[in-house]
């Protein structure tokens, strides 16, 4: 009985010991499986600072969290729009770069570059405000959509690469017993239906609204899923959706690891990345009720380090944003290590540096607007 | 002592305000005015602006399916599940507890992956039919047949429960009488054993037809996200902090809800049912 009370006395003692360790904290709030913890060991180690993760699963959530104060998060990553509505409500401080001096070392992939200048032209336009939004971000990973597709039906492959958009759209044209899914997201759905009718998937009018209503019921979905279209595209239940290129890298890697070899997998299905499509980029950005700007300065200054942005990505799996690290990884596939060559297989063949596209980031519509494209989703789907 | 009972009884009644009546009239409030995130207190105002979302045809098409859907799982439920828990009642099995054990097995696992599973083996390639060499199920993932199915098979065992206690309670001198005055057993079932049991089969209905009329996810998955309840639409309304629309659904769905508890209390006017 003795020993038992002196074990939980000594516990508890080095837990109220440990709390009051006096490191310097640095609270992150993350998305989930977001982060290698080989990086967040290196960082520690390297700066002495402890790294608290918080983790959130949409950027709405980001947004409620900063807002209400409750946690003084010191850095945030969260994705464009956010970070336009965020920047729009003065919720950022603009980022020191005279503690940034890795960001001299580093280019950003043009893709990157595409973004921002998106992003700027979509204020500019909006509210007539110039702002250059890597005042206040630092890219952390970006990645493209593309169309995931059924390499079992003989001579869609072609297609796609012939008529793009046309195919997944036109159902009457193209493959009538193809079977097409779409993200269970109204503003994914229109944004592609605006750049398969050739325009700015950020434009909104209730003309372009009715529209993309008849095209998107031209296209006859069959399924409205998440995380199933890829999985449905995989087990042959489906033969093309628009989904996020991560998503079929997801399921790629998986059936490697699996032992498949990558034309094997691609003769099973594979991804089409329009020339015009959609694109994310989730940034670190520094909100107001930072409390360590120094230390935030620090971490992302450690991941502008591109061998440290290469190592982050070994987990997570997204295209990462320095043309430096995208160059490590790529030289991977002299690399003995399967995993490693194949990792730098993906990256070469689906983020495509030498192709011409236009990249679309999705910004925030007004709250009216995404109610109408959701009813009009809603209603299609109803029928 | 009563006294002390009642003290007792406080915690339950600060937890039934604060998490259910406040909430509720926040709900009432929300879905009639224009209070959202970016209204300030000043600019407030009482409307029935949100009211023209209800004449939508995908809010009338959701509606119709989880009311169409709620009454056909009810009604399927029943009479599959009566049999079943009659069948447990008259089985000479010694212990019932195992039997009605069977009857919940499914529940030990969890249901979004119970469904996600029944999608799978649902679709047109799987795993089922890679062993047996045919289709089980046909194809029907994304079809009202796969939600029906879905629905039954999740919430049946609810109905076989409270069944089955109705009819364990019944007296068995009641039934030797109905024999001994002369009934064929086809005639003492319905003259007496059915309308005895009836109490358990107005509280399985309850149980079946509440949970399939505001659910959302069953019918998401297996229908691929092709056919629409309520619950989907209200889910949709919250995820894009459109709380007034959210809040004015959820109301109308309460209505639905009272207007059937009502119609349980005029069939049930001893109170024998749950309620």
């Amino acid at each position: 009985m003795k020993r038992i009370i002196l074990a939980t006395l000594l516990l508890s003692l080095t837990i109220v010991l440990s709390a009051c360790n006096s490191r310097p904290k640095l609270r992150l709030l993350n998305w989930g499986e977001y982060i290698n913890d080989e990086v967040v060991e290196k960082f520690e180690a390297e700066t002495g600072i402890d790294l608290i993760i918080s983790v959130a699963d949409s950027n709405e959530l980001f947004y409620q969290k900063i807002n209400s104060k409750t946690t003084a998060f010191d850095l945030v990553i969260p994705s464009d729009y956010m970070i336009e509505k965020m920047v729009k409500e003065n919720m950022l401080i603009e980022l020191d770069y005279s503690k940034l001096p890795n960001r001299g070392t580093v280019t950003y992939m043009d893709g990157v570059n595409q973004i921002f200048d998106s992003m700027t032209q979509t204020t500019l336009a909006r509210s007539q405000k110039a702002v250059d939004y890597t005042d206040y971000a630092v890219p952390y990973f970006w990645g493209t959509f593309g169309i995931i597709y059924n390499n079992r039906v003989e001579g869609l492959e072609e297609a796609l690469n012939e008529h793009g958009w046309d195919v997944y759209f036109e159902a009457d044209t193209y493959f009538p017993t193809a079977r097409r899914g779409m993200y269970d997201v109204p503003q994914f759905a229109y944004a592609a239906a605006m750049m398969y009718m050739g325009n700015n998937p950020n434009d909104y009018s209730a003309t372009l609204l009715q529209e993309v209503e008849t095209v998107i019921e031209n296209a006859d979905f069959v399924e409205w899923g998440d995380d199933t279209l890829k999985r449905n595209v995989e087990s042959d239940n489906l033969d093309m959706a628009f989904v996020y290129t991560g998503d079929y890298l997801d399921r790629l890697y998986i059936q490697l690891d699996e032992g498949k070899t990558l034309a094997e997998v691609q003769a099973d299905f594979d991804l089409y990345v329009p020339d015009t499509t959609m694109v994310f980029i989730d940034c670190m950005v520094i909100p107001n009720t930072a409390t360590n700007i120094d230390g935030a300065h620090q971490f992302i200054n450690f991941l502008l380090n591109p061998v440290n942005a290469a190592l982050n990505a070994e987990v997570v799996g997204y295209a990462v944003a320095y043309q430096e690290a995208f160059d490590q990884i790529i030289s991977y596939l002299d690399s003995a290590d399967v995993t490693k060559h194949n990792w730098a297989t993906a990256n070469s063949i689906y983020y495509n540096m030498e192709a011409e596209s236009t990249f679309y980031p999705l910004t925030t519509l007004h709250p009216d607007d995404i109610d109408a494209i959701n009813t009009m989703v809603q209603n299609v789907i109803t029928g | 002592m009563n006294k002390e009972f009642k003290v007792l009884a406080v915690p339950y009644k600060v937890w039934l305000s604060i998490l259910v009546f406040i909430p509720i009239l926040a709900m009432l409030f929300i879905s009639f005015s224009n209070l959202s995130s970016s209204v300030s207190v000043g600019e407030l105002t009482l409307s029935l602006a949100h009211f023209k979302l209800l004449w939508e045809s995908s809010t009338i098409i959701a509606f119709r399916n989880s009311l169409i859907f709620a009454v056909a799982t009810t009604l399927i439920s029943f009479v599959l599940g009566y049999f079943i828990a009659y069948e447990i009642k008259l089985s000479k099995f010694k212990n019932k507890f195992i039997l009605l054990t069977f009857v919940i097995l499914p529940m030990w696992s969890n249901l979004i992956l119970r469904t996600e599973s029944l999608a799978n083996i649902m679709s047109e390639n799987n795993i089922l039919k890679n062993i047996l060499g045919f289709n089980l199920f046909g194809n029907i993932s994304g079809t009202w047949m796969a939600v029906l199915f879905g629905l039954v098979f999740t919430y049946m065992p609810f109905m076989i429960l409270s069944v089955y206690t109705a009819l364990e309670k019944i007296d068995f001198a009641l039934e030797e009488a109905a024999l001994d005055l002369g009934l064929r057993p086809i005639k003492k079932f319905w003259k007496v054993v059915f309308p005895l049991s009836f109490k358990g089969v107005v509280t399985g209905a309850i149980m079946v037809f509440l949970p399939t009329l505001a659910g959302f996810a069953i019918p998401k998955i297996l229908s691929r996200g092709r056919i629409v309840f309520i619950g989907n639409i209200i889910e949709q309304k919250f995820i894009y902090t459109n709380y007034n629309h959210g809040a004015l659904l959820a109301v109308v769905i309460l209505f639905f809800i009272l207007g059937s508890i009502l119609l349980i209390t005029k069939f049930d006017k001893e109170g024998e049912t749950l309620l």
